[in-house]
């Protein structure tokens, strides 16, 4: 699947974007696999763990918000397009 | 009194008369400041009917009761007057540190009346208040007439002036303020060039009382805390500014594309928030007693755009970007500058060249109108000359210094401007986002984000997530947002606080320093307020319940592409509710219980 990393995230993994290829699986797998790749300074944003801020980030899956699908089980498919926010806002 | 200075400045150029008059402290408690008191004033004292660019009009500068304050973030201030492009109440908000000055200086509001005959400036140093000529420094742009003023007075004043755009009256032109920072929307600018007023610059050195300086430093902590511990508040709007939107609007296919034909644009990475830190940002800068500084002092060193200056915000860099089909930043972030330089609001600049392109590219605007431009979307440089020619209001530019809607109607294609009542609508697309599309619909000013941004829940997850697709529950959510900001723009207080606080933390702020108590429900409604005063403004100036409504583009044609394909605006599903929420009756009017219960009968 295709993995799309924004502001503070695309600063820690250093790529705007990137493929991954796994068995299917969901959402909160990926999260975990992903933290396991980048670690805490990642997990900080992404995972609501050690007091991290992952309950205001933003998964948008195909540009769905994963809270308006399965939440955090929402299953994912190869073919998806993952876009991971840290919480971010403006006006 | 305290957190008000209890003195209001009155000048009038007609008459060259300067009186000091004392604040209505009964209005005060109501209205609260700024936005809010300032159009209590303006309503009392104008006729709804007057020419907005006549002598009638009045201009009034207008901080609040916490600006100047060690509360955080209260660098605000609004402009308010009857509005050029509208005709409904305009009140445009500024950062900066001009109007902590003003209170600095003494004053809770600085009204303007009346037309100098020729070009003067206002030049205020606590208690002295003169009109002087400003004759040399007219149609000089913002940054020359700023070095200028400053020399003139004293190096540390700050200056709010217009430029060019003022001076020719361009309908949307805006104040700016030291230089960078805007009261850019509804025409403020064009105001003040009427009055033939080219600056308002401002000294003070006097302190603010507080009512309870030991509860309003505990109030100030917790805020403090609240907005430093909170990760948007805290981190991302410094880091990133507020263009960091650009993706995630687009990603959820909510990002207006080529005058809102569609809602999502291949490129936009290209001129978002990470490209601009990347590439432009020099530093973040702050306003006045700001802990988040979202501002981005900013430099193009692409010869052909060279420029240094601040911003752009999300709203600029979408306009003249997907809007426009333009994914050239060096381009995007030289039209902010000369957007600042020349005194425009670059919401509907950017938005009147978008509908211009489209016009254009329909057929229904031609070479001959244009003075053969060819005015496409995606021309960079075009889109960059359009700016200046609408500054000068020169050529086709004349044309377009009128806004989208007069353009549009003027080729006998109104729909073309993706406008509500005569302003532009910024950068959410209403198709893909209910409830921006209820607020847009609804808004005081027309076309408007700020005055009810719903996008924080619908999009961002802030405070709580909603779906964005979803109408049930909208309204009431509108409704909140609308009073919610009315009251906090009349604190003095920025938005942006509300990344971190709300009505509970801002009702303690504005209970400790005026002494006046403010429960969360007073604070509420004084927000429902001055909301409805300033709808029956606009009933009696300028519209009905029929302009609440959005273009038929929004109803008619659905999101082409993207993950909000096939979405349209349900507005008629959800405005008879908020009606009915607000206390109106079916054509939009305040019922008279309503009025009485806000004490506006």
């Amino acid at each position: 699947m295709q993995i799309k990393y924004f502001a503070t995230l695309r600063d820690i993994t250093r790529v705007s974007e990137e493929h991954i290829s796994v068995p299917e699986q969901t959402l909160e797998e990926l999260i975990q696999f992903l933290c396991a790749r980048y670690g805490r300074s990642f997990a900080k944003w992404v995972s609501c763990e050690d007091g991290g801020f992952g309950s205001l980030s933003i998964f948008l899956i195909n540009g769905t918000d994963y809270r308006s699908l399965d939440g955090l089980q929402t299953r994912l498919k190869d073919s998806d397009v993952i876009s991971l926010f840290p919480p971010i806002a403006g006006g | 009194m305290y957190g008000w200075t209890g003195i209001i400045l009155r000048v009038n150029l007609t008459t060259g008369e300067i009186k000091k008059e004392p604040t209505n402290l009964q209005d005060a408690k109501l209205f609260i400041g700024a936005r809010g008191l300032a159009s209590k004033i303006l309503t009392d004292e104008i006729d709804p009917k007057i020419d907005p660019l006549s002598a009638e009009n009045k201009l009034i500068f207008a901080p609040g009761p916490l600006s100047g304050t060690m509360a955080p973030s209260m660098g605000r201030y609004d402009v308010v007057c009857k509005a050029p492009l509208t005709g409904l109440l305009a009140a445009s908000n500024s950062g900066g540190s001009f109007g902590p000055e003003i209170k600095f200086a003494g004053y809770d509001l600085v009204i303007v009346e009346g037309a100098a005959k020729k070009p003067v400036y206002l030049w205020i140093n606590d208690d002295n208040v003169e009109i002087r000529d400003a004759s040399e420094i007219w149609g000089k742009n913002v940054p020359d007439t700023t070095e200028a003023l400053r020399a003139a007075t004293d190096e540390d004043a700050k200056v709010a002036c217009i430029g060019p755009a003022g001076e020719k009256k361009v309908l949307f032109a805006s104040i700016m303020n030291e230089m960078h920072r805007a009261a850019g929307r509804s025409g403020v600018g064009a105001v003040m060039g009427s009055k033939n007023l080219k600056a308002v610059v401002v000294v003070g050195t006097k302190p603010i009382a507080v009512a309870d300086p030991e509860a309003f430093e505990k109030a100030v902590m917790v805020a403090r805390k609240k907005i430093t511990e909170h990760p948007v508040g805290g981190t991302g709007l410094r880091v990133y500014g507020t263009d960091v939107l650009t993706n995630i609007l687009n990603s959820v296919g909510s990002l207006p594309t080529r005058n809102f034909h569609e809602g999502y644009f291949p490129n936009a990475d290209k001129f978002g928030g990470e490209s601009l830190t990347a590439k432009y940002l020099t530093r973040p800068r702050g306003c006045f007693s700001c802990i988040i500084s979202c501002g981005r002092a900013t430099k193009v060193t692409n010869p052909k755009y060279a420029g240094e200056g601040e911003g752009p915000e999300y709203e600029t860099a979408w306009g003249f970007g997907s809007d426009c089909g333009i994914d050239n930043m060096d381009a995007v972030v030289k039209a902010n500058f000369i957007c600042n330089e020349l005194g425009l609001d670059t919401i509907t600049m950017a938005t009147t060249i978008a509908c211009a392109m489209d016009l254009y590219e329909s057929g229904f605007i031609t070479g001959k109108d244009t003075g053969g431009l060819a005015v496409k979307f995606g021309d960079a440089d075009t889109m960059l000359k359009l700016v200046e020619m609408t500054a000068n209001r020169e050529g086709f530019g004349d044309q377009l210094a009128e806004g989208s809607f007069r353009l549009a109607t003027r080729y006998g294609h109104p729909e073309y401007s993706m406008s509500a009542k005569k302003q532009e609508m910024p950068a959410y697309d209403p198709r893909g986002i209910q409830g921006i599309g209820l607020h847009y619909a609804t808004s005081n000013r027309g076309g408007c984000h700020v005055r009810g941004y719903t996008i924080s829940p619908e999009v961002l997850g802030v405070p709580f997530k909603v779906d964005q697709h979803a109408t049930e529950g909208k309204p009431q959510l509108v409704i909140t947002f609308q009073n919610l900001t009315a009251a906090l723009d009349s604190t003095g207080s920025c938005l942006f606080t509300t990344f971190g606080i709300g009505a509970e933390e801002l009702a303690a702020l504005l209970s400790a320093v005026t002494g006046v108590t403010y429960t969360v429900d007073d604070f509420m409604k004084a927000g429902d307020r001055i909301w409805n005063l300033e709808r029956l403004f606009g009933l009696k100036s300028a519209i009905t319940g029929k302009d609440d409504r959005l273009p038929d583009r929004m109803s008619k044609e659905p999101i082409p592409a993207g993950p909000s394909k096939g979405e349209i605006s349900h507005l008629d599903k959800m405005l008879p509710e908020y009606y009915t929420l607000r206390g109106w009756d079916s054509k939009g009017v305040p019922t008279p219980e309503k009025l009485h219960d806000l004490s506006l009968a």
